[in-house]
């Protein structure tokens, strides 16, 4: 064993010449920037709502309760496992594993990666980390976001309890509502770059406006139906707490209700992220920081404002999100969309946007 | 797409479940579990669950569904045009389009997505 053999360009060097391994360490640098970023969403969620509300939040564990987040999950782990009678228990046992690993996969299509290894000197190949720079990226994000509903389904029926059916059916009722005007306000930002892949779709912005300005009703559209599809407040019926228990996942507890919660922040980070990549520049940034810290700062911030409309807008009740949905979001989605060419067009004359 | 997104879309998945995978089986090991019959009962706010917990549902849902799927294939039209739309005929995606107001329209009007 020489000095050189452990020096960590060599290392580096191996671990980039072999396919699996390199792909093994893209994936853990995800699973820890998205583990950093669902510690901060959860504190935010926890003490910005509660100052909002003029309470105080966690303050107990650690400073200012930074650590309380650590003792929910020691507690939830600790805690006995057991299956309900009624319950179907192999897809009982399998939904939540399922849910935090599809939820996980959205993260291959968003350039975290390219971010991180930018972080790095030329000498360690940074190009050669990056996996998310791949054509249909999008689409792979938006496939695995859709999985939510048959799990949803599943988990609701297995739990064996009429809370958690009538929850599962809300939540399937509700998230494939939204699916469409996610998919056709999306679209329009396609439209604009002409491009399916997230990472060109960014490089367009960095030399444009970004699509905040030039897409605003998308990103208006967008927003709301990615409230909608995070299940997030006003449009939190899946767990009515009044009607409902908790929805879907009433009957989940332990290790398993961790697992659940987890898969739900994991999506608020993949959602931000998308919202960050598609309307906010993703890594690009006025000032010389690097690209990591604007897209980590930027999602966090888009997750900061989920939480600020969730304090401040009660729960809508279910025909209301449903004619939302339906009567307003899909065609003010498709007329936008038809419309996004001739706003393509406008902006390439006036040079806000080169293609 | 090629062989490298694929499999890393594998190796994703493969992390995501094996994590879960430990976070739901090592507790198991550790921990014994105590089985009461209060314990198994399905969560009804402390009374004894009466009848099936399978309750029959609305045909709403269904209603919804068959929307969804319909109005879903018209969205997964619209993303290759939404690509190539400088290269393309406009026609057929904007009568898909009518169609799909027409029929969500049409829908509205005999009072179908109302939430009863």
């Amino acid at each position: 064993m020489t000095g050189d053999f452990l020096s960590l360009a060599s290392v580096v060097g191996f671990v980039s010449g072999n396919l699996i391994l390199r792909l093994i360490a893209v994936a853990i640098v995800a699973f820890i920037v998205v583990s950093i970023g669902s510690l901060i969403e959860i504190y935010i969620e926890r003490k910005f709502w509660a100052r909002i509300m003029s309470r105080y939040g966690p303050t107990e564990v650690g400073r200012y309760g930074s650590l309380q987040l650590f003792a929910d999950a020691i507690k939830f782990i600790s805690k006995e496992v057991f299956t309900p009678e009624l319950a179907d228990r192999t897809i009982y046992d399998i939904v939540p594993v399922l849910a935090v690993a599809t939820s996980f996969v959205v993260l291959v299509a968003i350039p975290f990666d390219y971010a991180v290894s930018s972080l790095f000197p030329n000498s360690f190949h940074p190009s050669s980390f990056v996996i998310s720079n791949f054509d249909p990226s999008l689409l792979v994000a938006f496939g695995f976001f859709a999985m939510e509903p048959v799990l949803v389904l599943f988990g609701g029926w297995a739990g064996g309890s009429k809370y958690t059916l009538i929850g599962g059916f809300r939540s399937a009722a509700q998230l494939i509502s939204y699916e469409i005007p996610l998919v056709l306000s999306f679209l329009s930002v396609v439209a604009l770059t002409r491009s399916l892949n997230l990472f060109q779709i960014i490089e367009v912005q960095s030399a444009s406006w970004p699509f905040l300005i030039l897409e605003l009703p998308a990103f208006v559209l967008f927003l709301i139906a990615m409230l909608a599809e995070l299940e997030r407040t006003p449009f939190d019926l899946t767990e009515a707490d009044s009607e409902l228990v908790a929805g879907w996942n009433t009957e989940y507890g332990g290790s398993k209700f961790l697992l659940v919660y987890l898969s739900e922040y994991i999506r608020a980070f993949a959602g931000s992220a998308i919202i960050t990549c598609l309307f906010l520049g993703g890594w690009v940034g006025p000032a010389p920081i690097p690209g990591l810290v604007w897209i980590f700062v930027k999602t966090i911030v888009v997750f900061t404002v989920l939480v600020w409309i969730r304090a401040a807008y009660p729960r809508v009740r279910i025909d209301q999100m449903l004619n939302l949905g339906w009567k307003v979001l899909v065609p003010s989605s498709v007329v936008w969309l038809v419309l996004t060419p001739y706003v393509a067009n406008f902006a390439v004359v006036h040079h806000l946007l080169t293609l | 797409m090629g062989l490298e997104q694929g499999l890393g879309i594998i190796v994703f998945f493969a992390l995501g479940a094996i994590v879960g995978y430990a976070a739901e089986f090592i507790p198991r090991l550790l921990i014994k579990s105590k089985k009461t019959a209060e314990k198994m009962m399905p969560f009804e706010s402390g009374e004894d669950p009466v009848g099936t917990s399978r309750v029959r549902f609305r045909i709403q849902y269904y209603i919804f569904a068959v929307a969804f799927v319909t109005f879903d294939v018209v969205a997964a039209i619209a993303i290759p045009w939404a690509v190539g739309w400088n290269l393309i005929v406009w026609t057929p995606l904007l009568v898909l389009f009518g169609s799909m107001l027409l029929v969500i329209g049409y829908y509205a009007a005999k009072g179908e997505l109302e939430w009863l």
